[in-house]
């Protein structure tokens, strides 16, 4: 649980930082297209809800199907990997690689190949959500226990009592934070391929924006972007409270009770 | 009925031998201790009799039947309890049954549970248990399983001096009750003294059975065989023995 005690201090500054900003624009007379004030920003969000609106729910809907997506492929991948020790060490090195080919350099491709509407979209986001995932969960389940999966051996279990009963439930924790990396990643990857075009969503309302420097909106859409990533890691969070009840870090022994 | 013959078995790791001509019988019901020195090869024998890894030569039997190469025919406590920590108690006694694939019974097990003191437990994660719990929770977790021959790999090595005689005489206790055959391994000459019907002492690397001893002591034995005199002089005859092998 995060105790009020430790949302004081991140809370002030960030108070402190808002100061500042509004201060310093006023101060130094800097025009509202170039950097609007906190204050003015806040403006934009209500006086501006009923616009900003009808962008939100399709990239909301845009990073729930791409992160579904994804997270199904990237635990696919990453089991079908570990199964299958000769896959792994053929596929995870290009697996690596691959991530060095930066998502937006593939946009216009995927634009080529699968025109404006819902599928490159999706692609992107799935491209995006699945690494996390696969590598998270390759991670946790290769480093079980040596010492339980001695006990599976010594008591007969088979590849797939192995896999259930000591694998998995293992790599769980691992899992999550890759759930938790790809959640953020998913709002991203929505805006992204919506700048590619799109009639509807947050990143047509950004582009909208930024091209007649309403910058003020700019920020808008960030804000609400920023929020959105926050609520997907939250609900992550909570998904990992009801399915890890245990400690993992006990494993290592570090705090034992004697 | 559970008797394990292992015969001449020899096992080395590359030109490294660490078995040599190892030959031992653990009868129906009995309580045999494999001392040894550290690194003599003990855990190597186990692992060769849990299947997980194949002797060189030789022969290993389980009530007459070849058992080289199969896993699954035993039931073992590592020397680490080795709990699954997503596991509650309960569940982690229950775990040798569903790997061996036999009907998972709950009552069995809680009320085994209630008798090594672990009741109220039941649903507790093992990182909020002692040592000395743990351990007990991964003999019990043996017990349950179906197998009816017990390997024990040094379960009480990493317990301090008074939670390990309580445990030593908790051990005793279930044994009387289950008679279920024991080979336990240690290199704690007391402890093996102490428990144990028969005692093998295996010689330092490579290892061959350097003697067989019987002791005489009555059941059940209670903390005041430790200090008798003829506990003390089986105690010298054996620290003598494990010396020349040394």
């Amino acid at each position: 649980m995060i105790k009020m005690k430790n949302v004081w201090g991140p809370l002030l500054v960030l108070l402190l930082l808002l100061f500042s900003w509004e201060y310093a624009v006023q101060m130094f007379r800097i025009p509202e297209w170039l950097l609007p004030t906190p204050s003015g920003i806040f403006d934009e969000l209500i006086t501006g809800w009923s616009i900003v609106q009808g962008h939100i729910m399709p990239t909301v809907l845009l990073s729930i199907s791409g992160f579904f997506m994804g997270s199904v492929i990237g635990v696919l991948v990453a089991v079908f990997l570990h199964l299958i020790p000769f896959l792994r060490q053929a596929v995870y090195p290009l697996l690596i690689v691959s991530q060095n080919i930066p998502i937006i350099v593939l946009a216009p491709l995927l634009v080529i190949w699968f025109g404006f509407g819902y599928l490159p979209k999706l692609i992107v986001i799935t491209l995006v959500c699945f690494f996390p995932i696969t590598v998270a969960l390759m991670d946790g389940l290769r480093r079980t226990g040596s010492e339980l999966l001695h006990y599976m051996e010594m008591s007969g279990a088979t590849r797939k009592q192995i896999f259930l009963k000591l694998e998995w439930p293992h790599a769980l924790p691992s899992l999550f934070s890759g759930l938790k990396i790809s959640a953020t990643y998913s709002v991203m990857g929505a805006v992204i391929s919506e700048w590619l075009g799109a009639s509807k969503g947050l990143g047509v309302y950004m582009t909208l924006a930024s091209s007649s420097f309403k910058t003020d909106r700019v920020f808008v859409a960030i804000f609400i972007i920023v929020l959105l990533s926050l609520i997907f890691f939250l609900i992550i969070v909570l998904g990992e409270r009801l399915f890890v009840k245990w400690r993992p870090e006990e494993e290592k022994g570090k705090h034992e009770r004697t | 009925m559970s008797e394990l013959n292992v015969m001449d078995v020899r096992k080395s790791f590359g030109t490294n031998l660490i078995l040599d001509q190892v030959s031992l019988t653990v009868q129906d019901g009995e309580f045999v201790s494999l001392l040894g020195p550290s690194g003599s090869g003990k855990s190597t024998l186990f692992s060769l009799i849990g299947g997980v890894l194949v002797p060189d030569e030789g022969e290993i039997f389980l009530n007459g039947k070849n058992i080289i190469g199969q896993r699954g025919k035993i039931s073992y406590t590592p020397q680490a309890p080795a709990l699954f920590p997503w596991r509650t108690v309960l569940q982690n006694v229950l775990l040798g049954q569903e790997i061996a694939g036999v009907k998972v019974e709950k009552y069995p097990a809680l009320e085994m549970l209630e008798k090594a003191g672990l009741k109220g437990y039941e649903n507790h994660y093992p990182h909020e248990l002692s040592g000395g719990m743990k351990q007990r929770v991964s003999f019990v977790r043996s017990l349950l399983s179906p197998q009816s021959f017990i390997c024990l790999d040094e379960p009480f090595s990493a317990l301090d001096e008074f939670t390990r005689l309580e445990m030593q005489l908790w051990l005793q206790s279930l044994w009387l009750e289950n008679k279920k055959s024991i080979f336990f391994i240690t290199h704690n000459i007391e402890e093996a003294l102490f428990l144990s019907d028969r005692i093998i002492v295996l010689s330092k690397k490579p290892a061959t059975v350097k003697k067989e001893i019987y002791l005489p002591f009555s059941r059940p034995r209670n903390k005041n065989l430790l200090l008798s005199e003829e506990f003390l002089t089986w105690k010298r005859i054996i620290y003598k023995e494990l010396e020349f092998s040394l």
